[in-house]
């Protein structure tokens, strides 16, 4: 996967990929990884009304974001974020699991399952480089 | 917290009115959702004899969520104003699918309701039972409509879905289509 924000993506590559009746797209690791997701929006969470109400401070910056594929069938992928500090840094966090239409599935073309493809989506999520999309929208 | 489930004229105490009410103050009043209404109550075409309502409401009677269960055999949100939900799939008709809309989750009595005004231990229980009223009306698959701030609430309450498709922009508020996994509900 290349994540690539406001920008047209390459020419559909050859492989296995296919909307099936329960909704997912199911392909390859190998195949999705070269598949461009474009940035879709992103947002910021609303604070904590209770926090604000006990007179807390709030700690965490927290939103989500929005990935999706020019290929047809299109592919989704969105998940949660945390702004984090730490040595004068502030850094972006994914939280969580993914929330996506992908099923990922072997090169006999059974599915990995849900945990597994989410799994692998949360490693190739954290290997790119997403936060910058997220920070010139929120910012 | 108790939940009531049934169709309008079985709910007791014309709950389904305040069911209606309750609509009008999360969607219309908090979310701002141009919806149509009609004396300070929501209600649309899929409004009707046959929809199944789920009511959660407190210790004092007040409603604190709600979810409205339409069979895709009729006509449904999804199928009739959403289906570019779907990824280019046609909307599903049949029997054993449900559609799960209108699904709201806020204590209107709480300050403590964070997270675009949602109430996650709410959100968990009426979802369960919402499921649990779709299976006994014959439901394998639930399909909901909802924005993307209750796709993450449920996810992030362990329940097990996935895209049916792209989430897209409507009257301002992100929405998807998503599929409810019946068999792992917690």
């Amino acid at each position: 996967m290349t994540l690539r924000s406001g920008t047209r993506v390459a020419p559909h590559e050859q492989g296995y990929l296919r909307l099936s009746p329960d909704g997912h797209v199911r392909l390859t690791l190998e195949r999705f990884q070269t598949i461009v997701l474009r940035h879709l929006w992103s947002g910021l969470d609303p604070e904590d009304p209770a926090a604000l109400h006990e007179g807390a401070i709030q700690t965490h910056i927290t939103g989500y974001t929005e990935w999706v594929s020019e290929t047809t069938p299109i592919l989704t992928l969105g998940w949660d974020w945390q702004l984090q500090g730490s040595s004068g840094r502030a850094r972006y966090l994914r939280m969580g699991s993914p929330r996506t239409n992908i099923m990922l599935v072997d090169a006999f073309r059974n599915d990995l399952g849900g945990v597994k493809t989410s799994k692998t989506l949360q490693a190739v999520i954290d290997e790119t480089d997403w936060q910058v999309a997220v920070h010139r929208q929120i910012t | 917290m108790q939940v009531i489930s049934g169709a309008a004229e079985t709910l007791p105490n014309n709950l389904y009115a305040r069911v209606a009410g309750y609509r009008h103050q999360v969607f219309v009043e908090r979310l701002g959702w141009p919806l149509h209404t009609e004396n300070g109550m929501e209600s649309d075409q899929f409004d009707r004899p046959d929809t199944v309502y789920v009511v959660a409401q407190d210790a004092h009677g007040h409603i604190t969520g709600c979810a409205r269960l339409l069979p895709t055999t009729g006509a449904y949100l999804l199928g009739e104003v959403f289906p570019q939900l779907l990824n280019g799939l046609p909307p599903p008709c049949a029997p054993e699918v449900w559609e799960l809309s209108r699904f709201a989750a806020v204590d209107l009595n709480s300050q403590n309701t964070p997270y675009g005004q949602f109430s996650a231990s709410v959100a968990h229980k009426l979802l369960k039972e919402s499921i649990v009223c779709a299976t006994e009306h014959g439901a394998k698959r639930v399909i909901a409509v909802t924005s993307v701030a209750v796709e993450r609430l449920l996810s992030r309450s362990g329940f097990h879905s996935h895209r049916a498709g792209l989430p897209m922009i409507a009257d301002k508020q992100p929405i998807i289509a998503c599929w409810i996994d019946v068999l792992r509900c917690e």
